[in-house]
């Protein structure tokens, strides 16, 4: 006699828990299966050296939900506040630091340029009116755009009242926006090379986009809005695996049961019904619900049976895009780097931060030009921080790691493996680094390479996709991750997905799993 | 001066859009004026004999949206249009193949299936597919937009038309449309195709006329262009015209004349005479005053409401949207007069697969690469080529045994990262020649004359601004309400009596005539309220 | 425009009307003679030869052959047997009819499957998970369809296969003009006949032998026409005439659910899911709309209906294929797709398709006829099909 459950959730991920969290406290009986040994999914801390432990491979919780935050009782869980600076783009010569305040932000861009200076708290006030208007559809699930029930059309309504609160010019100027690139949306308002990079850096990170494409302006607006409505989180003490432990355990409280190294094989479905799921040991687990935090790739293509999913469903999520670009370098230090231009009094704050080599629109737009014909930018954009400094038990005394996330770098490469050129890869990233910081080569006490390839085997990331689907105008919204099928619900009945190839977005934010839930609870009293 | 002179509208610039304007207007009785900088009609649909003996069409080369209601209406067929068929959509390559499309269907089939056979059983069903979403998409071409910010009654019943419309179509139809709509042309066709050749030559109607990749974001739409044609009853809509494309203006013109137009070429307007926010009429260069109720300008936005009026009839916001609205030309045009008739090494000699367009586009690759050479501000060095070679057609363009074809060329953006086009003029005509030299050696030594426009020639020649064939690029946030300006997509503009009937009003560019019939209806209505 | 198949040598000969039509992209023959009803007789009295060549053929080998086709197909694929060939529609997940065609069952690891259109990328797109491989034959194998009652006759001089044996939608594999074919006892005319598959470089040699067999017999080519005329009689659909694929329409009205085109008997709504099953099944519970039925139109009423006007009645020679409207008194409940006056019966008949409370057999209809510049009804009746069925078609 197989074992019943109301909800067998796929994949131990945030998204997983969160949405375990939400079902349990709601009385369902929960349980969650992970394939590895520990929980988190892309949130997780392992050891990358004897001694050395890292966010192996996301370390940003700066966009997590404020709401999931609260509801979930984090706070008391050793998960700090954000740092200030929030960023800093490292050029020649000189730093960008965007600190939190856009005044004090202003001061910085002043000495790039004195026009962009006045422009910056204009282009903030603006963003900070969109993410306030906005906000709400991002935790709510996105309208059926093929069905377009009574109450999907009440929503749209809404949001367009709410669209229609910002006033003619700025509602007009959004709608606009929202299709155009990045660099004509940025051109608009800025002159400066830095200032521009910096802020489509932070916004196109994880997906194979440049900036000239159309389309990339929405992604600057899916970052403000979601940071504007974060909990403002910092890299937490003991890595990303800490949040995933919390998570967790917020959902001990309710008794959701999280079954580790248990992977499953299969989803079962009968006529057109998810009935459970079939585990690799060959156990049968019946569910009422079945609910996938994997990408929709594994989900559909993967773990069903292919016969059982329609050719049709088949074909839209094959096309989905989810080639991943990122790759992942930890290293262990023995000891601090140096940064040549973090100096002086703030040096503490400085080191904190997150650091970005993206000194303009252009130097994005080539670094993703490779990807277009299979190669890795020779160029490649990179982000990294230093967490050991934030939590010193992350490495042994005075030694430190660091933790690189480098683009571009498609998971399909023309030529080769990544098994081949993953180091040549990283070498041309500590060339770069190395330029800024000056001693970085000589303290390397071990490197962990994780291409696009890798993240996929360890990750259970199709393609490697940090966010499981590329931020797309045809990938977000009510269209992630396909018209149709936004609502968390599938086309296959009583299976739901609640993970980051759902609305609203990759990024670490919670909101996939919190909405996904809402969306399974509501469906259940009807 | 005199104040006798008054006409109920003046239509600035003699373009097709202008003419068709002017032509609707006078066949409802309005008395009408038309003023030309140049001294023919047509704008960028002109023919013109830059070498004797041979006719170019200079600028446009071929017609392909041209709204049949309009030819209907104005009874183009006897002012003389006369369309004339293309046969064949021939794409060579240099490895010696090439993937020639027929307008016999089981032709085309066993050319694909030379290449895929599974592309081959694909292509109907594309093509049908295609044809289910023009369905819906076309009405939208021929509406005023709606304003978006607030909602008029009349507006809502248009919407609420959409929606109907919308949810009438199949899911397929609809998830198909969602994402043609934003997806890019390279992505769209790799969902059905495999042949690299064949996503080429089908891609490259995606970014005509923009400064966007086929992999860029958003290019996809423009494929459903090409299946347009077909709801409206005509098989193909792709032609070549007799005696060149200024037959396209001429004949219009003859229209416009014939239900008592005027129309007065080599009559540079010098600005709009505007009084207490009304527009009043125009001053020439020449320092005549024309007064007159309306004006219905077909120039481009810029030219429009930058060049032809004082910014303080403006609003700060309206003209910082007019000079944040982008044109970036990215296209240019080589005119050759040819002693022979060019010889392509992979299909020699002079059949009919040169009776239609020959593209050079052997690739998606090929073509991106020539996207990312011209983005950084380079023209591109293997750029992507549209020819026609019109007297393979038509012998009243060339003489006996001799041809003129016509090249476009992408891309050549309008702005270069260094030197000026003047200086790159012939560089970037001897990149274009030594292109098609790989495919058909013998070009070089059969060339006569040639002419080569870059987009900074096509500004200064035919007055588009940044040389853009569109009138402005046409991007999603450049489309449709938002189109020129948003909240501004009505033809009308701020100021009272002054239209815009140019192809920088929606539905945008091409030789389709929509934009001056759909400003001429509504410079009628508003009439009616008067 | 088409090219020739590969006995295009042969029928160009013989093809003394210049008469051709394209079938899937080759030339194929209307009609040999100026006049095509010698062809007809042919096939009712002798036997006839065509060039079916043009038909596309697909291999589907693999150990889950059987369940991929029982996957795609609407028929229970696992109910025909080794040397057994079964007519076959398959549907789009809409539960539309996409394409017929016939199902040669060689293992239940090897099928071939016969089609009117391509059915590659179908197939191969629905085999993921399948252990299955696709191989599109149509230009390897060459076929020969000899139909009427001397066709076994003839055959039996050229091959030892025992058609004695081989029963209706059998076949058998065997040597003919040293060459090896399959031989098939399937048809589209609805009478004894059989189709002769082999590849395409000895697609001649066993023509020519198959013509020089039935030279005694009154063996004639025949051309599409005569082959028309003979696929009504015996009621037989064809594709974009009485029905269109779902992968061709324009519109939704245009797709049609196997019971609506009189093929619910290939439908195995008992057999685990196959594509469009579930459409189907719910499109049962509401009742299909639609029902395709052979009808007879009034020859009484067609006579009087000429005489009015002063003319004697007249018909075409040949089958029509176009859309004339069927009432019920006044009210339009259908259509007629195809339709001819069957020699053979002295009958004129029609397939049509009818809303369905209209298609019970013996239901008075009327059929749009026009005479002498005006449309006139005539008066029809639902009649059982086939048409004309005579025993040795099965004996």
């Amino acid at each position: 006699m197989a074992e019943k459950y109301d909800v067998a959730i796929i994949g131990a991920g945030h998204n997983g828990l969160i949405a375990a969290y939400y079902l349990a406290k709601a009385g369902k009986k929960v349980v969650v299966f992970e394939k590895k040994e520990n929980v988190g999914g892309r949130c997780v801390t392992e050891e990358i050296t004897e001694g050395f432990r890292s966010s192996v491979c996301l370390d940003d919780i700066s966009l997590f939900s404020k709401k999931v935050f609260q509801d979930l009782g984090l706070k008391n869980k050793g998960i700090s506040a954000a740092t200030d600076p929030l960023a800093i783009s490292l050029l020649p010569g000189k730093a960008l630091i965007q600190w939190r305040s856009p005044q004090k932000f202003a001061q910085e861009i002043a000495t790039f340029s004195e026009k962009d200076a006045k422009e910056y708290p204009k282009y903030h006030e603006f963003m900070d009116k969109v993410a306030k208007n906005l906000g709400i559809a991002c935790a709510k699930t996105p309208p059926d755009i093929l069905n377009l029930p009574h109450s999907d059309l009440v929503d749209l309504g809404k949001y367009w009242l709410k669209l229609r609160k910002m006033g003619k010019r700025d509602m007009l100027e959004f709608l606009r926006a929202a299709s155009m690139s990045a660099r004509d949306f940025l051109d608009e308002w800025f002159e400066s090379d830095a200032l521009k990079g910096l802020l489509a850096a932070k916004a196109l990170m994880g997906n194979a986009l440049g900036p000239y494409s159309p389309g990339t302006a929405a992604t600057l607006f899916l970052q403000h809005i979601l940071s504007y409505h974060s909990a403002s989180l910092g890299h937490p003490q003991g890595g990303m695996g800490k949040l995933s432990e919390a998570l967790e355990q917020a959902g001990q409280t309710y008794k959701v049961e999280v079954r580790k190294e248990n992977e499953v094989q299969e989803i079962l479905i009968e006529e057109g019904v998810v009935k459970g799921v079939l585990l690799q040991d060959g156990t049968e687990i019946h569910s009422q619900v079945v609910a996938s935090s994997l990408d929709p790739k594994t989900t559909f293509l993967k773990l069903c049976s292919p016969p059982k999913v329609s050719l049709k469903l088949r074909n839209l999520v094959k096309n989905v895009k989810s080639q991943g670009v990122s790759t992942k370098i930890n290293l262990a230090l023995k000891e601090l780097p140096h940064i040549a231009l973090v100096q002086g009094a703030e040096k503490e704050a400085l080191l904190s931060a997150r650091y970005f080599i993206a000194p303009s629109l252009e130097y994005l737009e080539k670094a993703f030009d490779a990807t277009k014909y299979g190669r890795y930018s020779e160029n490649p954009v990179i982000q990294f921080i230093l967490p050991s400094f934030i939590d010193p038990s992350l490495a042994p005394k005075n030694k430190h790691v660091l933790s690189i996330t480098a683009q571009c770098t498609p998971f399909r490469l023309r030529e080769g493996s990544w098994a081949e050129h993953q180091d040549k890869f990283a070498d041309i990233v500590l060339e770069k680094l190395g330029v800024f910081l000056p001693n970085l080569k000589d303290i390397i006490e071990h490197r962990q390479v994780l291409s696009p390839s890798d993240l996929e085997a360890n990750f259970s990331l199709n393609e490697g996709h940090i966010y499981h689907l590329d931020h797309t105008m045809d990938q977000l919204f009510l269209m992630r991750p396909i018209p149709g099928s936004a609502q968390y619900r599938t086309p296959l009945d009583n299976l739901y997905l609640c993970g980051a190839g759902t609305h609203p977005a990759g990024m670490v934010n919670g909101l996939a799993g919190h909405n996904a839930a809402q969306k399974i609870l509501k469906d259940w009293k009807g | 001066m005199s104040k006798k002179n008054v006409y109920d509208c003046i239509v600035v610039g003699g373009g097709h859009n202008g003419l068709v304007n002017a032509a609707y207007l006078a066949r409802s009785g309005r008395k009408v004026l038309v003023l030309e900088k140049r001294h023919l009609v047509g704008g960028a649909a002109v023919s013109e004999e830059i070498y004797p003996g041979f006719t170019y069409s200079v600028c446009s080369y071929v017609v392909s949206l041209l709204r049949p209601q309009i030819i209907r209406d104005l009874e183009l067929a006897r002012h003389g249009l006369e369309v004339l068929p293309m046969d064949c959509s021939f794409t060579p390559m240099l490895d010696g193949n090439y993937l020639a499309r027929w307008s016999d269907a089981e032709k085309t089939r066993r050319e694909i299936a030379r290449h895929s056979k599974r592309d081959a059983e694909v292509y109907g069903e594309f093509s049908k597919e295609m044809v289910k979403i023009s369905k819906f998409v076309k009405p939208i071409l021929e509406m005023t937009p709606p304003r978006a910010n607030e909602i008029h009654l009349s507006e809502m019943k248009d919407m609420h038309g959409m929606k109907t419309r919308f949810q009438g179509l199949g899911a397929d139809q609809k998830t198909q449309l969602l994402k043609i709509m934003t997806m890019s042309a390279s992505e769209y066709l790799d969902q059905w195709f495999e042949t690299e050749v064949l996503k080429a030559t089908m891609a490259v109607s995606g970014i005509i006329g923009t400064f966007l990749g086929v992999k860029s974001p958003s290019t996809a739409y423009v494929l459903l262009h090409h299946y347009m044609g077909e709801i409206d009853g005509a098989f193909r809509s792709w032609g070549l015209v007799k005696g060149g494309m200024g037959t396209v203006s001429n004949s219009i013109a003859a229209a416009a004349r014939e239900h008592g137009a005027e129309i007065r070429t080599s009559t540079p307007v010098d600005q709009f005479i505007i009084k207490k926010g009304e527009a009043v009429g125009v001053a020439l260069e020449n320092g005549d005053e024309i007064y007159a109720k309306v004006i219905s300008s077909g120039l481009d936005p810029y030219r429009t409401f930058i060049g032809l009026a004082e910014p303080e009839h403006f609003d700060d916001s309206f003209l910082d949207q007019v000079k944040r609205y982008k044109f970036r030309g990215s296209s240019g045009k080589v005119n050759l007069a040819l002693d022979a008739c060019p010889d392509f090494t992979c299909f020699p000699g002079q059949g009919m697969h040169l009776q239609g367009d020959i593209a050079i586009a052997p690739s998606m690759d090929y073509l991106e690469t020539a996207y990312d050479e011209a983005k950084y501000g380079d023209f591109s060095k293997r750029p992507y080529l549209n020819i026609v070679i019109p007297s393979l057609s038509d012998p009243t363009v060339a003489p006996p045994g001799k041809h003129v074809m016509s090249i476009f060329v992408q891309y050549a953006p309008y702005f270069l990262k260094e030197g000026t086009w003047p200086e790159k003029r012939e560089a970037f005509g001897d990149a274009v020649i030594d292109t098609l030299a790989q495919y058909a050696p013998n070009i070089k030594d059969i060339i006569l004359h040639r002419q080569v426009l870059t987009p900074w020639d096509i500004e200064q020649e035919f007055g588009m601004t940044q040389g853009n064939i569109f009138h402005g690029e046409l991007s999603l946030e450049q489309l449709f309400f938002l189109r020129p300006v948003p909240g501004w997509a009505q033809y009308r503009t701020p100021i009272k009596n002054l239209y815009l009937c140019s192809s920088g009003a929606h539905p945008g560019g091409g030789v389709m005539g929509a934009p001056g019939y759909n400003a001429a209806q509504m410079i009628l209505k508003d009439w009616k309220g008067k | 425009m088409g090219i020739g198949t590969a006995l295009h040598n042969k029928t160009r000969e013989l093809c003394q009307s210049l008469r051709w039509k394209e079938w899937a992209g080759y030339f194929a023959v209307e009609s040999y003679g100026v006049c095509h009803l010698p062809e007809y007789y042919a096939i009712r009295e002798q036997a006839g030869i065509m060039d079916i060549s043009p038909l596309y053929k697909y291999e589907i080998k693999g150990k889950d052959a059987s369940l991929f086709m029982n996957y795609v197909l609407a028929k229970d694929v696992t109910k025909i047997k080794p040397k057994q060939v079964s007519y076959c529609v398959w549907c789009d997940e809409e539960g539309k009819v996409i394409d017929d065609g016939t199902v040669f069952c060689f293992s239940s690891e090897h099928y071939r499957v016969t089609a009117a259109n391509p059915a590659l990328r179908w197939f191969q797109e629905n085999s993921p998970g399948f252990e299955v491989e696709i191989e599109d034959v149509s230009e390897e194998i060459a076929a020969i369809s000899l139909q009427g009652p001397k066709s076994r006759d003839i055959l039996k001089r050229i091959t030892s296969a025992p058609l004695d044996e081989l029963k209706y939608f059998w076949f058998t594999e065997d040597k003919l003009a040293q060459v090896d074919v399959l031989i098939s006892r399937t048809g589209y005319t609805g009478d004894l006949g059989y189709e002769i598959w082999m590849k395409v470089e000895e697609a001649e040699k066993c023509w020519d032998k198959i013509m020089e067999a039935g030279k005694d017999y009154g063996l004639r080519p025949v051309g599409l026409m005569a082959l028309d005329m003979a696929r009504v009689e015996a009621g037989f659909i064809l594709i974009d005439v009485d029905f269109y694929s779902s992968k061709h329409t324009m519109t939704e009205s245009q797709k049609s659910f196997p019971q609506e085109i009189s093929l619910g008997w290939t439908v195995s709504l008992k057999k685990p899911h196959f594509v469009g099953k579930k459409a189907i099944q719910e499109q049962k519970r509401q009742g299909f709309k639609y029902q395709l039925v052979g009808i007879e139109i009034d020859w009484d009423d067609l006579e009087r209906a000429y005489e009015e006007v002063g003319l004697p009645p007249s018909l075409p020679h040949s089958a029509w294929r176009c859309m004339v409207p069927i009432h019920h008194k006044n009210r339009q409940v259908g259509y007629a797709s195809s339709g001819c006056w069957s020699p053979n019966l002295k009958k004129y008949i029609a397939l049509a398709t009818l809303e369905a409370p209209y298609a019970k057999i013996g239901t008075d209809l009327t059929m749009e006829e026009t005479i002498e510049f005006s449309r006139k009804k005539i008066k029809a009746k639902v009649v059982k099909k086939p048409f004309f069925n005579p025993a040795r078609k099965t004996s």
